[in-house]
Parts: C-alpha cells; sequence; structure tokens
C-alpha cells in the first residue's frame, strides 16, 4: 500500500471510529424511515470503506458487558475466513504479543479514565499461524455518563506491519550508510542555510576533537571557533551560494600534530535544484604531502650528491687534459676525452632530470611575460653557438617579424637549445638549420627549428617525446643525449599551453614547431 | 683598487678534491695566488694576512655556510667581492646573493681551464669604489 492512500484509509477510518454520530445512527430505534434509511446507506457505505481499507473497527462497551464487538476485517488481518467477532477484552489481550501487553493496558486503562483524550498505540498481535503483526490501535471514549465513567470506546485497528518492516528496513539501511560514512578515512559534516550542523561523521569529531554534542545543532561558527569561521567563513557562503570550494589547508589535530589536509565546500541541492544545506568534506593528505616533501628533499640532495663528484671528476679530467700532470700522450688525451664527455653527460643527464621533475611536478615557478620573440630567438642561437660549431652547421634566422609570446623566458630558451641541439646533432656538415617564426590566427605564433638531417625513422615517431627515447643513431650521437631533451620541450610548452611537434620538411630534413598563445598587443616593460 | 689586477684569491670550500682541483685550476694554470682554507673559520683566521683581492665561497658547508662566512667576513671589514660556488643553484636564490653584493655565482660542475677567466671576467664587471 502506498503511503498516501494509507493516509486516506486512516483519515477515513479515523473519522469513522471517532464520530459517535454515526456509531449512535446504528442503535436508534424507532427512528423515521427516512432518517433509518439515510442511516443505513450511511453505515453501507463507511462498512464498505473500511472493508476495502483493512481497517477493522472496534467498539467496546465499557457500560456493563465486558463485550468488545470488532469487524469482520479484524479476523481477516489475524488470518481468519473474515467475519464479526464478539469477544472480551481479556481474549483480545491474550492476543498481544507478552512485551507488549503492559503498554497497552496501561494506554487503554489511560483512555478509560480520561486521563488522555485520544488511545493510540502501536503493538504486536498474534495470527492464527502464531506470527505476529504489527497494528496501530486508535480510538477514544465516545460516550460517559454522569460520573465521567466510560459507556463505549471505539475505534479502528489498522495492520502496519508493512510500514514497520520498511521502516526497519530503513533504520537498518541508514545504520549501514552511518557506519560506512563513519568508516570513512575523511571528515565530513553537512550544514544548513542558517550554518547549523545538521550532520557530521565520526572522523569529524576525531580532526576536531569535539564531542557530538559540541557539534550537533550548532552554527558553524561556534564549532569552528572565531579564528577558523574567519578563514573558513567565504567557502560557508560561496557553497551556500551553489557555488563549490576545494583548497588546501594546514591544521593543528586534537594530539597536536600538524595535519595537512584537502577541504571541499559543495552545495546540496533539493530535487528543485534550489539549495538545501551544504556539505564539507576533508580528506587527510598528510602522508601525500609527506611522500612530496620526501621528494623536494631527495630532488634537493641528488642534485648535490651527484653533482658533487661529477665536479671532482669533471674537474681532474679537465686540469690533466690542460697539461697540469704534463703532456698526455695522445692515447692517454684520447682516454681522458672519453672520460670527460660521459662525464659531461651524466651532468646533462642529472640536470635534465632535475629539469623534468620540477617541470613535471609544477614546482620551478614559471615566470609569464610577454617576450619579444626575435630577441629571445637570437638569444637562443648565441647560446648554442659553442657547439653548433662542432657540429659545423650554420643557423639561420630567417628575418622575423614583430612577434611577441607569452611565456618563460628561460624555459623558452630551453626549448629552444633543445631542438637547436637536436637539429644540429642529426645535420650534414656545411649545412643550414633555419629557425624561423610566424604569426597564426587568435595570435597565436609558431616557432619552426628546420634542418637539413636525415628525417625521423618511421618507427620511431611516436615514441619520440618519449623520456628515454633515442632514435638508432649509431654509439656515438647516442652518447651525446640524455634522452630526455624533447620530453622536457614538450612539457614546458604544455605548462604554457602551447603545443609541440614536428612535420618532415619539403625538399628533406625535419621540422619541429612549437605554438604558443602571443598577443599582438606592445609590450610594455 | 680599480687600476688594480686580479692576483689573490681567496678559497672556502669543505671538500678536499674540489680545493685541490681549483687550487690547480687557478694556481698552476691561472697563474693566481691561491689561499685555499677548508672551512668559513678558517677563512676568517686567514683572511686579514692574505688580502684576498677576490673570495671564492661555496655555498653548503657545515657549521658557516657560503653566506654565513660572507657576512663574517664582511663583519670584520673584509670587502674584497665575493663569488659564491654551489652543486645546488637555486633559481630563486640568485635574487638573495645579488642583494649581499656578490659579483656572481659558478655552478659545479666547472671547467677548470676556463674557471680563471670566468673569475676575472665577474671581477673586472664589480662596482668600482
Amino acid at each position: 500500500m502506498n503511503d498516501s492512500l494509507f493516509h486516506v484509509l486512516l483519515v477515513a477510518g479515523t473519522l469513522a471510529a471517532v464520530s459517535p454520530v454515526l456509531l449512535v445512527l446504528g442503535r436508534l430505534r424507532g427512528a423515521e424511515q427516512r432518517a433509518l434509511a439515510e442511516a443505513s446507506s450511511a453505515r453501507d457505505r463507511l462498512h464498505d470503506a473500511l472493508d476495502g481499507s483493512n481497517l477493522a473497527v472496534f467498539d467496546w462497551d465499557t457500560s456493563g458487558g465486558n463485550s468488545i464487538h470488532l469487524s469482520p476485517t479484524w479476523r481477516a488481518m489475524l488470518g481468519y475466513e473474515p467475519a464479526e467477532t464478539r469477544c472480551t477484552a481479556q481474549e483480545l489481550f491474550s492476543l498481544v504479543h507478552p512485551d507488549d501487553v503492559k503498554h497497552v493496558r496501561d494506554a487503554a486503562v489511560a483512555a478509560l479514565k480520561g486521563i488522555t483524550p485520544r488511545y493510540d498505540n502501536i503493538h504486536r498481535v498474534r495470527r492464527a499461524d502464531n506470527t505476529y503483526i504489527w497494528i496501530q490501535s486508535r480510538g477514544k471514549i465516545t460516550s460517559r455518563d454522569s460520573r465521567g465513567w466510560a459507556l463505549r470506546f471505539a475505534g479502528t485497528n489498522a495492520d502496519i506491519s508493512a510500514r514497520v518492516a520498511a521502516e526497519e528496513r530503513l533504520k537498518e539501511r541508514e545504520m549501514q550508510l552511518r557506519q560506512l560514512i563513519d568508516t570513512m578515512p575523511a571528515a565530513i559534516v553537512v550544514f544548513g542555510t542558517d550554518e547549523r550542523v545538521l550532520f557530521h561523521n565520526r572522523a569529524y569529531l576525531e580532526l576536531t576533537g569535539l564531542s557530538a554534542e559540541a557539534v550537533n545543532g550548532r552554527r558553524m561558527k561556534e564549532v569552528s571557533g572565531e579564528a577558523m569561521y574567519a578563514k573558513i567563513e567565504p567557502h560557508v557562503h560561496a557553497a551556500l551560494e551553489g557555488r563549490t570550494a576545494r583548497f588546501e589547508q594546514q591544521v593543528m589535530d586534537p594530539m597536536g600534530r600538524t595535519v595537512d589536509l584537502e577541504v571541499v565546500y559543495m552545495p546540496l541541492r533539493d530535487t528543485n535544484g534550489r539549495v538545501t544545506a551544504a556539505i564539507t568534506v576533508r580528506f587527510d593528505i598528510t602522508r601525500l604531502k609527506d611522500l612530496d616533501r620526501m621528494k623536494d628533499g631527495f630532488v634537493a640532495v641528488a642534485s648535490h650528491e651527484l653533482r658533487t663528484p661529477l665536479t671532482s671528476m669533471r674537474g681532474s679530467l679537465g686540469l690533466l687534459q690542460g697539461g697540469v700532470a704534463g703532456e698526455l700522450s695522445d692515447e692517454a688525451q684520447g682516454l681522458v676525452t672519453i672520460a670527460m664527455q660521459n662525464c659531461e653527460r651524466l651532468v646533462r643527464l642529472v640536470n635534465d632530470l632535475l629539469d623534468l621533475e620540477k617541470i613535471t611536478s609544477g614546482h620551478g615557478a614559471f615566470r609569464i611575460a610577454l617576450l619579444e620573440w626575435p630577441a629571445v630567438l637570437r638569444q637562443a642561437i648565441e647560446s648554442s653557438r659553442g657547439f653548433v660549431e662542432s657540429y659545423g652547421v650554420r643557423f639561420d634566422l630567417e628575418p622575423p617579424q614583430e612577434l611577441r609570446v607569452r611565456g618563460d623566458e628561460d624555459r623558452l630558451v630551453q626549448v629552444l637549445a633543445n631542438l637547436l641541439f637536436n637539429a644540429a646533432k642529426f645535420s650534414p656538415r656545411g649545412s643550414v638549420v633555419t629557425v624561423s617564426a610566424k604569426p597564426l590566427a587568435d595570435s597565436w605564433v609558431r616557432t619552426s627549428v628546420r634542418d637539413r638531417g636525415p628525417g625521423i625513422p618511421e618507427h620511431f615517431r611516436s615514441r619520440i617525446f618519449q623520456r628515454f627515447a633515442q632514435a638508432d643513431m649509431g654509439e656515438d650521437r647516442r652518447a651525446e643525449g640524455s634522452g630526455l631533451g624533447l620530453a622536457i620541450s614538450r612539457d614546458i610548452v604544455e605548462r604554457l599551453g602551447g603545443r609541440i611537434g614536428f612535420n618532415a620538411a619539403p625538399g628533406g630534413g625535419t621540422e619541429f614547431w612549437f605554438d604558443l598563445p602571443g598577443t599582438t598587443e606592445k609590450v610594455t616593460a | 683598487m680599480s687600476t688594480q689586477h686580479l692576483k689573490r684569491i681567496l678559497l672556502v670550500d669543505d671538500q678536499r678534491d674540489i680545493r685541490s682541483i681549483v687550487g690547480l685550476a687557478l694556481g698552476k694554470i691561472g697563474g693566481f695566488q691561491v689561499k685555499v682554507c677548508e672551512s668559513g673559520e678558517e677563512a676568517l683566521a686567514n683572511a686579514d694576512a692574505f688580502a684576498p683581492d677576490l673570495l671564492l665561497l661555496d655555498l653548503s658547508m657545515p657549521v658557516l655556510d657560503g653566506v654565513g662566512t660572507l657576512k663574517a667576513l664582511r663583519a670584520r671589514g673584509l670587502a674584497a667581492p665575493a663569488i659564491f660556488f654551489t652543486a645546488r643553484l637555486k633559481p630563486e636564490d640568485v635574487g638573495r646573493y645579488r642583494e649581499l653584493g656578490v659579483l656572481g655565482v659558478i655552478p659545479k660542475p666547472f671547467d677548470p681551464l676556463k674557471l680563471g677567466a670566468q673569475l676575472r671576467e665577474l671581477w673586472e664587471k664589480r662596482p668600482q669604489s
């Protein structure tokens, strides 16, 4: 039975039960036929309604005989053939569940004595098959004598087993949910539009060290304290206005430990989308943060600890090569050169790894500025001149237009250096590497570095931006790079909101390019 | 002082290897007079007598680090310009070093054959008093 129907029937039943007029009608004798007919049809209608409603009417003549009359539905409710029942109060009470007898009796006595205006009781009664059903029994004293003694006690019994079972299931579900929410490793608190706490979980109490009494129903300001409330107030209001806020916070737990939290404030809406409350979830991210701090520490130590011995090796080899320990034989000179080149490769690898870590972890903040791009290109080419010479290639900067690019100068010079280094490395001696920049739509700028090399092998194209990806170019050339240059370049360009790629250049060679947002505005330094 | 050439360099580094490499690079190859100290304390004890034209200080040292050594030397009235030496250069620290009036920071690893020229170049750009 659905809830609304149930309510209608209850109201109908209760109306019938508490309407003495209807009951008195049945006892009218010698009344006019017309009135009798009307009454009779009213009673029929009532009985029909009651039959369809599963409500059993009881009518207890308390004046003399100890006799209770119950409508046919009562027997049906207990699992018998429906029939009128006439029984004593004792017989009726014998059906009540032993645990419920006392409070049924107390409630009935209170109604009979007029202590309570109505009788309304929920209890269990035994059915024919010895199982129990829950009934809601409602009624009132419909007439009293001049001394106030009850004469009639009438009302209805309704089988509410289904409702009780549903309520129990609901309670059980609620308990499971409650346990689930309590075992969640996140502190949760829900507050209404009046900023009073509607709900919280155990983790919230553990985090704050507050008792449930100090939280339930209290205002957020009271719960969090003046100082903390001043900090969270904008988020409380934002959530109640329908916005979500997410931030990190460091607090002291009741044991005095510093706890890193990720905090989320979110609105809760009803089915119409109206904000009715807000939820705050605090995740303990201390361990993640600790790991992060450990990693930072590791990076700092690694950078120092790896570079220190490399400094000594590089220095000693340099001095040997410089003839500090006397002129070297050709063989010795060759061996020292190998050792030194590998030493330098290790240094580059360490530097690149640290760079990559800094960029991907989001550390190493970018200093974004509007850059006069031709000047940056010239600077990058200038600082690459040293190694370019050793490869016997020439850089050609195509007369660049007035272009401005939004980005971090040092990082972009690093990207350019990587592209120039690769271009020089893979170009035939005596060839030209062309650097150019041109405007794209929406004031983006494409910067290209084009070599005259052999091109990128088909099988390598998809991996070229991966870390430690190196095309099989023979030992000599592989040894020169760390295999991280393009991975770093891609990370930098992407963190600046741009894109990077390459094409086979018409007429041979490869063109590497990256596009970055620029602007047509003048740079105002 | 402005017409003077860079001759006397006081090196402070806690690592023996670096001290010998830099000592050779600046002394035997660079032709400078080099006083090598293994700690800030030792530098403080020798600075006055040596009267350096330039201080070359390792940044990370136990007890008294590069910055601490420089401040202590300045407190004792030593005005010679300084250059830091480090294997852990953080871009965000450069501004702070500049505020201390250092001429520059040389990252490790360095090329021992070019170190002398690097120092001289930085030294020539020192503010003239």
